[in-house]
């Protein structure tokens, strides 16, 4: 019955409060690499639901009161020294929580332990010790906690409150139904009214926060509960109005001088909407009303890391590390800090101009690991100072800062970079000018195509900066899956097959309510379904009404309209009407395959199992009726890939390649089939063809010496020199065996260009690499005129 | 020795030979290499292994003086009275100026022993070390391409010794692909990095190391073996030679050779200063030396004198 407590023989928790600033607690803070491992092992994602634990204590013993009105009431260092006695109380749960208080939260861990051992029928201290577990951000180990207290007491809404809490962090829809009811059995509870204000606010429906706040305010004022919670969410749903200047700060203030939170908390609020430079202003005042702030110190460095100020983040950190050095949002970014010494900073330009105006020059700065700056800066700028003059262009706005590409090597240091803890499943951010993503080589060959995800990126440093960080999520979203369908380096517009299923199921949200699928889903696959939803709504916007639709929206969004308003008055209908053209769209778009998606289904699987036995012509006949009903589809399963393999078998080899080129044509970018296709069609003597295949592999599959080789003389042949320059040059970068050849090749290129100079500089190298070399001997010779 | 003891009157002969080879004068800068296929255990490895070695003979016959100067033992005669028998009477006499060993098999190890395995009672490390031991020529090389070689790699390191094993530790236990890819090495030019038409040691282990690997990577497997090299002549023992150098190497001038090895000598010790330099004053003085070269090249490939 208590399997979850019992197991839990040595908790690990990393937050610490009421330590002046300075000083650290009894533990080391020189991280072993142990404790580093174990860190980093840690889940450590913001907890946007939880609120301070000991406020909403129904049960709260006298003496820690009294020293809870110390500390509320901004003496911070009365309320060490009313803490400090009771950590060494008899009773070990009184000592639990003065350990909790005085952030010494591995002794609060172990005294909490023993008081379980103590009394083990009392869910108080069972739904306590949950609460320091959610506390410190760790709702996995919170949750079972509380599920024992609500076993040993069925009505207990501490610890079902708690659970609620936890349960937010983790998934949606289970835990908004339980508040939900809780609610209803609770009308006038602060703590479950400060927790649907909280959700309210994420959707921005300020106005139902407010009407929740308002409730909590009078209901706190007749139980004698501290309203600072309150009044920091009546900021956040200002900051929502946007109003910088609330009454509420200044409440607070004069209630607890110290109160950091007052900023801290509002600034979820501001991040979930990309808004970092504000994030930063609100968290420098945190940390200058309560400099023993220790979350915000960190919260502040990884913000300043997020707008570039590299500097400024490390202090901050370090000041974090300092006073918590268990927390893993710090720990990871310091390591991560230290990783960027390995990064390369590689300055170039994108060249853009708006409405056919004068052509300007924006500063572009290249992040890239040392190991692979070489032979991956070439294509990462070519597609940055692409996309750069497309969407200045496309959308009117002209770069008002450098932009800052990150590229990263390793999955789990962008995984940092973005959200603090490594082992998420993200592909890439954007923070404003700045954006990361995982480099090509971050991940298994062809697993994912990093050229659209670069574009992906690209096109929401436009979106984003365009409305001032003020655009709802769905339609920077939106925006860029439909570059990434319009314009980006990948042909055609992939739908994964579950969202189509999900379409199918009518799981699409309202598109008023659509930021809901990013932030809260309610169902696995939702936040990918919502990134095609609103892809498919910007597709039909640009459709129907023209591009400029589009753009207007985002000037409207820039003037704080939301979503309805937006739409209202860019377009001319409600928010509803959209809906409904959508529907209609979608049916007239993809309404052919999702009207017999179970059928070609079917068909697909049938496909694969004929082909696994080799069953050649059911393969063909098969894939022939899957392809009439959904031709686009090149995407994993794809009917193509067999239908060329069952060619190949019955040695048809022109319908084998005409397989794969219709399945190339459509988006097909599985690394291994483009090479195949390339090498078929240069064997069809279809050189060009071939040549456009593998450049294609350049924006999935970039490191491959092999593929800059071919690739670089078949521009030398044709005479792209540009073209060979740029895969010769890469190829250096990936340390071919023989680099003789590749510099000869590169002055060969530069002779064909008329730079002599660069020319003789690089057959020079070659023959430095060989000075046998008889080919780099003559282009010497022919260069410098001399055959004596 | 019991095996010395054993030898019947035709290796008494053989052995004899050899020593008529092993002595001839130093001043003909000789290069004596020996090549032992051990037992394969089956069909298929015996054959690999022969064919390994005898294509590893081969390429160095094409350097050496003669091919006198080149042992091989394979097949029958590779029985352990006659390997033991050619090691222990390697340093009775003059030594080569260049003295080269490779040892294709499979290899084994007990937890303390190496063991080159033969028909028979194999040869252990201690013996390899002690036989190897009294080698005096300047430049040395030992290829041990073998499983478990790695454990040969410290106790045969030497000043004027380059030693490669196929593997890095002796836990390295399966088949090894690294022969088959040091002979293809031998008889690819493009193993010939500074393209001088000759082929060196280091230049062999790096084509191998690559294409073992590459091996590995391709067929996506696990790599049970990871060569490795010890010493600093890589540079300076040559295993195969092409072109103009091996169809005339009778017949080029030594002036011409010499001149050319003379400005070989000085664009690497540019090279070496090139960091000292600046950047444009590298590149023309290396510019002139390379036309220098260029001109010298020509005239040997031209047949000048």
């Amino acid at each position: 019955m208590f399997s979850a407590a019992s197991m839990r023989e040595e908790a690990n928790m990393f937050t610490r409060r009421l330590i002046p600033y300075g000083q650290t607690n009894d533990q080391t803070n020189v991280l072993t690499p142990a404790a580093i491992a174990l860190c980093l092992g840690m889940s450590a994602l913001l907890l946007p639901g939880t609120v301070a634990a000991e406020e909403y204590d129904p049960n709260r013993d006298a003496r820690l009161l009294q020293c809870d009105n110390i500390y509320d009431r901004g003496d911070i260092d009365g309320a060490i020294d009313c803490f400090k006695p009771l950590s060494n109380d008899p009773s070990s749960f009184i000592a639990a929580e003065a350990h909790w208080a005085l952030g010494s939260t591995r002794d609060a861990n172990q005294k909490f332990r023993e008081a379980v051992s103590e009394q083990p029928r009392n869910p108080h201290i069972r739904a306590r010790w949950g609460r320091l577990f959610l506390s410190t951000h760790q709702p996995s180990e919170a949750v079972p906690l509380f599920e024992e207290a609500i076993q040993l007491d069925p009505d207990y809404l501490h610890a079902q409150t708690g659970l609620v809490a936890a349960l937010l962090s983790q998934s949606g829809s289970e835990a908004r139904m339980l508040l939900s009811d809780l609610h209803q059995k609770h009308p006038d509870d602060v703590e479950l009214l400060l927790l649907l204000a909280r959700l309210e606010l994420e959707s921005r429906n300020v106005d139902n926060a407010d009407k929740l706040l308002d409730r909590a305010l009078i209901s706190a004022e007749a139980n004698n509960i501290t309203p600072l919670d309150i009044y920091a969410l009546k900021v956040s749903a200002d900051l929502l109005r946007d109003n910088e200047d609330s009454e509420w700060v200044q409440k607070a203030l004069d209630y607890s001088p110290a109160y950091g939170d007052i900023y801290f908390i509002p600034v979820h609020y501001h991040l979930i909407n990309y808004r970092y430079r504000e994030s930063v202003a609100l968290l420098k005042k945190a940390v200058e009303v309560q400099p023993t702030h220790w979350s915000a110190h960190s919260q502040l460095g990884i913000n300043l890391l997020r707008i570039n100020d590299i500097e400024g983040a490390k202090k901050h950190l370090e000041i974090a590390y300092t006073g918590d050095p268990y927390d893993t949002a710090t720990v990871n970014t310091l390591r991560l800090l230290d990783t960027l010494d390995d990064f390369r900073d590689l300055d170039t330009e994108a060249v853009y101009s708006i409405s056919g105006g004068s052509e300007k020059v924006a500063p572009v700065v290249m992040r890239l690991h040392k190991d692979e700056a070489t032979y991956l800066a070439p294509y990462v700028e070519e597609l940055t100072q692409r996309a750069v003059k497309v969407f200045s262009s496309r959308y009117e706005f002209a770069l008002k800062q450098p932009l800052i590409v990150e590229l990263f090597p390793n999955h789990d240091d962008f995984a940092v970079r973005t959200v603090s803890t490594p082992g998420v499943g993200l592909l890439g951010v954007t923070f404003g000018y700045l954006l990361a993503m995982d480099s090509p080589s971050g991940r298994p060959p062809g697993d994912f195509h990093w050229g659209s995800t670069l574009w992906h990126e690209l096109a929401h440093v436009f979106t984003i900066e365009k409305s001032d960080h003020r655009m709802p999520r769905w339609f920077t979203e939106g925006i860029s899956v439909y570059e990434e369908w319009t314009t980006g380096p990948l042909r055609g517009r992939h739908i994964p097959v579950d969202v189509l299923q999900a379409i199918q199921e009518n799981k699409l949200l309202p598109v008023a309510d659509l930021d809901s699928g990013f932030v809260r889903p309610t169902y696995p696959n939702q936040v990918t379904v919502s990134y095609m939803q609103a892809g498919l709504i910007c597709q039909m916007i640009s459709k129907v009404y023209g591009h400029d639709k589009l753009v207007r929206m985002l000037e409207l969004f820039d003037q704080r309209q939301d979503t309805g308003q937006a739409i209202a008055n860019a377009l001319g209908i409600s928010s509803e009407a959209l809906d409904r053209q959508l529907t209609t769209y979608i049916d007239d778009e993809l309404g052919h395959v999702i009207n017999r998606f179970s059928e070609w289904r079917e068909l697909v699987t049938s496909v694969h199992r004929a082909s696994q036995d080799s069953q050649w012509s059911t393969v063909i006949a098969l894939a022939a009726q899957a392809n009439e009903i959904y031709p686009a589809y090149v995407g994993k399963g794809s009917t193509y890939i067999p239908l060329h393999d069952a060619y190949v078998a019955l040695g048809k080899g022109d319908q084998a390649v005409e397989s794969l080129e219709i399945w190339y044509e459509n988006g097909g970018h599985e690394p291994d089939m483009l090479h195949q296709l390339a090498h078929r069609l240069r064997d069809l003597g279809r050189t060009a063809k071939a040549t456009e295949v593998l450049e294609s592999l350049n924006w999935v599959h970039p490191n491959n010496i092999d593929l800059h080789e071919r690739l670089g003389n078949d521009y030398l042949a044709v005479g792209n020199n540009e073209g060979a320059l740029r895969e010769f040059k890469s190829l250096l970068g990936l340390n071919p065996h023989d680099k003789s050849v590749v510099y000869l090749n590169i002055a060969r290129t530069y002779q064909n260009l008329g730079n002599k100079k660069l020319a003789k500089r690089n057959v020079l190298q070659a023959l430095e690499q060989a000075p046998f070399f008889r080919e780099a001997q003559d282009l010497l010779v022919e260069l410098t005129g001399d055959s004596s | 020795m019991g095996a010395t003891h054993a030898m019947g009157e035709a290796m008494k002969s053989f052995i004899s030979a050899l020593l008529l080879v092993l002595a001839a004068p130093a001043a003909m800068a000789s290069t004596v290499t020996v090549v032992i296929s051990g037992l394969g255990g089956n069909a298929d490895y015996t054959e690999q292994f022969e064919r390994y070695a005898t294509a590893i003979a081969d390429e160095a016959r094409n350097i050496a003086q003669s091919p006198q100067d080149v042992i091989l033992v394979r097949g029958d005669a590779a029985k352990r009275n006659v390997i033991m028998g050619l090691l222990e009477n390697l340093p009775v006499s003059n030594n080569a100026d260049v003295f080269k060993l490779f040892l294709i098999g499979h290899g084994s190890f007990d937890g303390e022993h190496y063991k080159f395995n033969i028909p028979g009672p194999d040869i252990t490390d201690d013996e390899i070390v002690t036989a190897l031991a009294k080698i005096e020529s300047p430049k040395q090389l030992i290829v041990v391409a073998t499983s478990a070689s790695g454990a040969l790699l410290e106790p045969l390191a030497a000043e004027n010794r380059v030693v490669i094993t196929a593997t890095k530790n002796p836990r390295e236990k399966n088949a090894v692909r690294f022969p088959m890819y040091m002979v293809e090495a031998l008889s690819d030019t493009s193993a010939d990095l500074n393209k001088d038409e000759s082929i060196s040691v280091q230049e062999m282990f790096d084509y191998t190391v690559r294409a073992v690997n590459s091996y590995y990577d391709t067929e996506k497997l696990l790599a049970s073996e990871h060569a490795r090299i010890e010493g600093s002549l890589a540079d300076q023992i040559e295993v195969a030679r092409y072109g103009t150098l091996l169809q005339r190497k009778d017949t080029i001038s030594p002036a011409m050779l010499a001149k050319r090895q003379a400005l070989t000598s000085e664009i690497n010790s540019l090279r070496a200063r090139k960091e000292e330099v600046d950047e444009d004053e590298y590149f023309d003085r290396l510019q002139t030396l390379m036309l220098e070269l260029t001109n010298v090249q020509r005239s040997i490939d031209e047949g000048g004198s």
